[in-house]
């Protein structure tokens, strides 16, 4: 097949909405989360004696109705797209309103508000509203297909952002664990084995790190090691929340992780994440089993 | 054998999205592992360890005190810019009018550059 095919049917292939439509919910609930740690920073930006960074010359400045407006606009939009009323608009806006405040200054960018700007931007090209939304409750439509390439997109830039993430770890500093000492309390380890079994643990954690980091970005892309990729890019989530003792930090990670989580399911057909989500049942206790019924759900 | 294929207004315009949007996705962060870690827009969380910066403010009659840098960021982060220890000295010297020189340490062990405030 051509390259000019190859392309043709990306952008024309359209598929099942339902797992955009959730990855749209858990993206919506992670802004929201993400707003707590936005607010308090935002506001200490306001203050007179705090050092205004910005990197581009046409960023507003950090006034009192500059970040009311931010604040609000955040909100309200992140709850609307969340719950999936009046979609495309409220993405859009939370989009614009994410990217706002990651250009304001150096000190409210992140990079994971960067992903999260990107990643709504793309869940509005792929009309993320489709399902599980109120948009499609209320319209009492059949749930139609969805443009497939924002999809395409949005499992590029899961792996771009741990292969970029892994390769800019590869530098002396970061291997040789120093860069971890700086976030993980490491008291307690070093009275138990001493300094230099501890600098040689983080060293080993380092390179586990990047390794972990580098399977995910290809694992998810390979059938029969998906699940393996999934599992391992949770374990690495969940260890980088649990080594940070920082709370606001410990909390962009959590947003961080649920952004990555949710990204995860788009690497699944239906029937798999069916089987996943059986498998998952079965471990639970009879209580909290959900009653599966196999069929699609409404909107 | 040539397959053709119908491209449409929207086809074209979403082609010319996906190809433009990976072009960016890739040859942005592949650009910046070229300069000093950490940069923005480079997926390059954690890559690096930052020495904190110390900033002494001296005042009138001889007085020093070593300045809690977090008290005039709104959250320090290892990507900032390299010049923010020099730019939060001069923003010191705005703010607070009694401080006669601030003597910053961007590197722990190296010798400190004495900036005046007037």
């Amino acid at each position: 097949m051509s390259l000019e095919a190859r392309l043709h049917r990306i952008v024309t292939k359209r598929i099942d909405p339902r797992p955009v439509g959730v990855v749209r919910v858990v993206i919506g609930l992670a802004t929201l989360i993400r707003l707590i740690d936005g607010v308090a920073i935002l506001r200490r930006l306001q203050s007179p004696t705090t050092l205004r960074l910005p990197y581009v010359t046409f960023a507003p400045e950090a006034t009192e109705t500059v970040v009311t407006a931010l604040v609000i606009g955040w909100a309200v939009s992140a709850g609307l797209f969340m719950v999936g009323r009046w979609t495309r608009t409220a993405g859009t806006l939370l989009a614009a309103t994410l990217a706002t405040v990651t250009l304001l200054d150096q000190q409210t960018y992140s990079n994971h508000l960067y992903l999260l700007t990107l990643v709504v931007g793309l869940l509005v090209l792929a009309d993320a509203g489709r399902a599980f939304s109120l948009d499609a409750r209320l319209a009492r439509r059949e749930v139609a297909l969805a443009p497939a390439w924002p999809v395409t997109l949005l499992k590029l830039q899961v792996s771009v952002v741990y292969a970029f993430a892994a390769l800019s770890k590869v530098n002396e500093a970061y291997l040789s664990g120093i860069m971890l000492a700086q976030v993980i309390p490491l008291q307690a380890a070093v009275d138990a084995i001493g300094i230099r079994a501890t600098m040689a643990a983080l060293s080993a954690a380092a390179v586990i790190s990047i390794a972990l980091e580098a399977a995910v970005a290809i694992g998810l892309w390979i059938p029969n090691r998906r699940h393996l990729a999934a599992a391992l890019g949770v374990a690495l989530h969940v260890g980088m929340i649990a080594s940070i003792a920082d709370p606001t930090v410990r909390l962009q990670l959590v947003v961080f992780a649920l952004e990555m989580w949710s990204l995860y399911l788009l690497f699944f057909t239906p029937a798999e994440l069916r089987e996943l989500g059986r498998r998952i049942a079965r471990r639970l206790p009879a209580r909290l089993r959900p009653r599966v019924d196999g069929r699609a759900p409404a909107g | 054998m040539t397959e053709s294929v119908h491209w449409s207004w929207r086809s074209r315009a979403a082609a010319a999205f996906v190809v433009g949007y990976v072009a960016v996705q890739l040859l942005v962060p592949a650009g910046l592992l070229f300069l000093p870690r950490a940069q923005r827009f480079g997926w390059q969380m954690y890559s690096s360890a930052h020495p904190t910066p110390v900033l002494v403010a001296l005042r009138g009659g001889g007085a020093r005190d070593t300045l809690d840098i977090d008290h005039y960021l709104a959250f320090r982060r290892g990507d900032m810019s390299r010049d923010y220890a020099v730019r939060l000295a001069w923003h010191v010297c705005r703010i607070d009018r009694d401080v006669e020189a601030i003597e910053v340490r961007r590197i722990p062990d190296r010798p400190a550059s004495l900036q005046p405030c007037r």
